[in-house]
């Protein structure tokens, strides 16, 4: 901690002497004119804002010719793509566990294990999306630990009309047609995208494809009518649907599993603008997240295994927004979450509810056109656990139209899932059992009975400490917490040149992991949860960008990552953490410095990116280059771990690349273009990178009516 | 300077009274000529490869055996594998490691898993320490992540957990220390899936005389 003070204490005094040597003209700082919603509810200058926030517009999005989400996120600095149970955005080195991802502010519901599979979202109907980095819950709640990323859909403001068809490598076609219409006061936005590829198979000595064939389906709507100048109603919507049809092995018989993804969500909002000053709005948003996996015997069409996942949420919020004396804003804000969750991993057939209320306030004082302090905090009310309450403070100063800095410290919490808090499985081939916490006593108590629980010499039965730990504490179990700070600055040394960074570091408190809570005469280990481990991620990201005209600009990105397990550090230097060698299998003890901290985390990642617009006749091309240095993937010596050469992956870079041309008019835009252009592919004895898919070349085709 | 000067003295006095005290103290080891334990000398390290140990056959699809394997019996006093109706301290199947005690064995043999490194270990811990085998768990817990290995439910394989040191008191007393090494043949750094499994391979030093010294 003292040595991130330390380090930003120099980095500002470094930029601020450099600041005041140099004078500049106005309008240098990048983008003046963007505005962003998600980092205060309200709209709001990116230029004055005073915590971390990344803005992609929909054209710079456009340019890379990717189609979908994961793919854009990326290539931003800082960000990172771990796949673990679907495709998870990674920020400030907090996985997608952390991450709420919001559409139009509303959040998406439907984690796998935690993560929220971005493939569910292809690119088409956007405005813009806006990463805001650090915690969130000060507005947003559970979830918006790490960061929030908002993706804004677009809004029909005049009556037009776009067809994109795209072609690329394992007959990957995309398709996706976007409809604008505008009459007086009635706006319509639809968009329907569809998505199909034959998938791809890296281990072809093995049986089945690596990625199955798979297709999906989106249709996103906007529909908005102002009754009065005052009073304005909009519904946003949206339906996904996605199948996947695979074959696998199991004790040498071939497996069919049909598995189906479908979510949906409808968003009705008034707004009603009493005056500049005050505005208030009510929403309802409704949403539904579906899984279903169907598996047979290929052979006999017999039944193996069939499962499904069902999760409901509500939310009912009203927004109100009241400006006075020009410099004051508050925002006040008042919500009820309603949520359900119904599996086939239950004992019966039961439909879990949990409900949420909640309410926030934030006050923004333009203190000057130099600074600027926002104040928030928010208090969520939960059935399940303790009451939430999460602050956040920020401020930004302008020391000069060329160098600004921002700051802000505030705190997150993730709620306990339905399974920490309810489940009841067991696993019928190798037999352990795992519980939420809440359903541990009774579980325990039925297991009893059924006498499944191992008895000692005495006919005690074997229940270890945490069992009667969470019997005292009600089953109740807290929600994962943080504190996270960030110190950022926006400098233009010289003229075209842009210069922005930020320190981070996050806390996290009470990560919720399993733990054994009895042994079964069958001797499996009944599980539950706990609040255990204690986390901090760290580091810096800093983006340079060169405007070399009009037409041509370079970009460099960079991210240190440092993220590591308090209590291992603790247990390093306590000589209690032991490491094998793999030629010998002796063990010795660890060092800190043998630590590599959190697994799937690069400690140095980056981007270079050329982009050159309407260079010759109106031709655009990009080149991005995305580094992603060495990280761990897995414990392989045993010392459960990051510690050991073996367990990490080269670093690696891949290189993608986008070519347009517009014709007649801009009618028709035509692209080619490569992701992955160099085919490279990761695959080790002990490791694969399955979501590398190697090179894909593509060609489309968008035609503006 | 008077201050000085009493400091001073009393510095030396109490110099001189340190010495008189040291002196005498040299005096008392100068009279206890044969001492009664003296420095331990280094125990050989010994090394067991390829101890042969299959588990029974198991259909995992049911779970039943199909086939029951015997155990490898193992005695530190002869170095190596002998019949189950001699001395035997532990015995091998499988990833399971028993000892002759308890519900295992007739013997008195019994076990404690610490943490720590093998050349760390210089003692054996109290007697009180040792367990037997019981019907809740044997000296040595079975199970991935529990006793001496780890289990990877991806790749199947078995991996010593690093820093366990399985101290042994032995049928006949004595005591021993063992690290496992590895439980595939021949210790491959990398275990792949041509990597045989349930050989094991441990460094051992046995204490011959009636000391708990394991240096």
């Amino acid at each position: 901690m003292k040595k991130i003070i330390g380090t930003l204490f120099f980095v500002f005094a470094f930029i601020n002497t450099i600041s005041a040597q140099q004078t500049q003209k106005k309008d240098t700082i990048n983008g003046l004119e963007e505005v962003v919603v998600t980092a205060t509810k309200n709209k709001r200058q990116l230029s004055s804002i005073s915590v971390p926030v990344t803005l992609l517009k929909a054209k710079d999005i456009e340019a890379l010719g990717v189609t979908n989400l994961k793919d854009v996120l990326q290539e931003v600095t800082g960000l990172d793509i771990v796949y673990d149970h679907g495709a998870g955005v990674q920020l400030q080195g907090l996985n997608s566990d952390y991450i709420l991802i919001l559409v139009d502010g509303n959040p998406l519901v439907g984690r796998v294990s935690g993560t929220f599979d971005l493939s569910r979202l292809n690119l088409g109907d956007i405005e813009q999306i806006e990463i805001v980095k650090g915690p969130s819950s000060s507005l947003y709640g559970s979830e918006a630990l790490g960061g929030v990323i908002n993706i804004i859909t677009k809004k029909a403001n005049r009556t037009s009309a776009s067809i994109i068809g795209r072609y690329a490598t394992n007959n990957t076609i995309t398709g996706n047609a976007e409809l604008d219409f505008v009459k007086d006061k009635f706006k319509l936005n639809v968009g329907l995208n569809h998505y199909q590829t034959d998938g791809y198979d890296l281990s072809p000595e093995t049986f089945g494809k690596t990625v199955s064939p798979f297709n999906n389906q989106t249709f996103l709507t906007n529909i908005g009518y102002d009754f009065t100048k005052k009073l304005k109603f909009t519904v946003g919507g949206r339906y996904f649907q996605e199948k996947q049809d695979y074959d696998y092995l199991s004790n040498e018989l071939v497996i069919n599993s049909e598995g189906k993804v479908k979510d949906f969500f409808v968003v009705p909002k008034f707004e009603y603008k009493h005056s500049d000053k005050l505005q208030t709005s009510l929403r309802w948003y409704y949403t539904r997240y579906k899984t279903d996996s169907e598996s047979i015997y290929k052979e006999t069409n017999e039944n193996y295994d069939s499962s499904f996942f069902k999760e409901s949420f509500q939310q009912l919020e009203s927004q109100t927004t009241y400006q006075f004396h020009k410099a004051h804003t508050l925002t006040v804000g008042l919500g009820y979450i309603r949520e359900t969750v119904n599996t086939s991993r239950l004992d019966a057939d039961i439909t879990f509810k949990a409900n949420n209320v909640f309410a926030y306030a934030q006050y923004l004082w333009d203190i000057n056109k130099k600074a600027n302090v926002t104040v928030g905090a928010r208090i969520d009310n939960h059935d399940a656990f303790t009451t939430q309450f999460n602050p956040k403070f920020s401020g930004f100063y302008r020391f000069t139209d060329n160098f600004s800095v921002n700051a802000s410290i505030g705190t997150g919490f993730k709620r306990p899932t339905f399974q920490q808090l309810y489940l009841n499985f067991s696993n019928a081939s190798v037999g352990y059992t795992v519980f939420g916490t809440t359903y541990v006593v009774e579980g325990i108590e039925k297991l009893l009975q059924e006498e499944q629980i191992k008895r000692n010499e005495d006919g005690s039965p074997i229940l270890y400490d945490d069992y009667y730990k969470i019997k005292n504490d009600d089953g109740k179990i807290d929600p994962e917490t943080s504190i996270g700070i960030n110190f950022g600055f926006n400098y233009s040394p010289i003229k075209n040149v842009f210069i922005k960074g930020n320190l981070f570091r996050n806390d996290l408190d009470n990560l919720i992991e399993s733990t054994a809570i009895a042994l079964k005469t069958n001797n499996q280990f009944v599980y539950s949860y706990k609040n255990i481990s204690r986390v901090y991620t760290q580091g810096i990201t800093l983006d340079v960008s060169y405007h070399l005209n009009e037409k041509i600009k370079f970009s460099i990105g960079y991210q240190y990552l440092d993220a590591k397990d308090k209590d291992v550090v603790e247990e390093i230097k306590d000589g209690k953490r032991y490491g094998r060698d793999p030629k010998t299998g002796e063990s010795y003890k660890l060092k800190l410095s043998d630590y590599g901290g959190l697994f799937n985390r690069s400690k140095h990642s980056g981007n270079f990116k050329i982009t050159a617009n309407n260079i010759w006749k109106k031709i655009s091309a990009n080149l991005r280059i995305i580094y992603k240095g060495p990280y761990g993937f897995a414990d392989v010596n045993g010392s459960g771990i990051l510690d050991a050469d073996e367990e990490y992956t080269k670093g690696f870079s891949l290189v993608n690349t986008n070519i347009s041309r517009p014709f007649w008019k801009d009618k028709l835009i035509w692209s080619i273009g490569a992701e992955n252009l160099f085919d490279y592919t990761y695959k080790t004895e002990e490791y694969t990178i399955t979501s590398n898919p190697g090179r894909i070349l593509y060609t489309s085709l968008k035609l503006n009516l | 300077m008077k201050k000085n000067n009493l400091f001073l003295s009393f510095l030396l006095i109490a110099f001189i009274s340190f010495s008189f005290v040291s002196c005498s103290d040299d005096d008392d080891n100068t009279q206890t000529v044969d001492p009664v334990d003296p420095a331990p000398t280094e125990l050989e390290l010994k090394k067991v490869e390829n101890l042969h140990a299959p588990n029974d056959v198991i259909d995992y699809a049911t779970g039943q055996v199909i086939e029951e394997k015997p155990f490898n019996y193992f005695s530190f006093e002869e170095g190596g594998l002998v019949d189950e109706s001699a001395n035997w301290d532990i015995a091998f199947k499988g990833t399971t490691i028993i000892t002759n005690s308890g519900i295992s064995g007739d013997g008195s043999a019994m076990a404690v898993v610490l943490d720590g490194i093998f050349n760390e270990v210089l003692e054996a811990p109290e007697d009180a320490d040792f367990r037997e085998d019981t019907e809740a768990e044997l000296a040595v817990p079975k199970g991935g992540g529990n006793g001496w290995y780890n289990y990877n439910p991806q790749s199947h394989q078995i991996t010593p957990i690093p820093g366990k040191v399985i101290v042994i008191k032995t049928d006949a007393g004595k005591y021993a220390k063992m690290e496992i090494l590895s439980y595939y043949k021949d210790n491959p750094a990398t275990i792949d899936e041509t990597s045989e499994s349930a050989y094991y391979t441990f460094n051992y030093k046995y204490q011959t005389g009636d000391s708990k010294s394991l240096k």
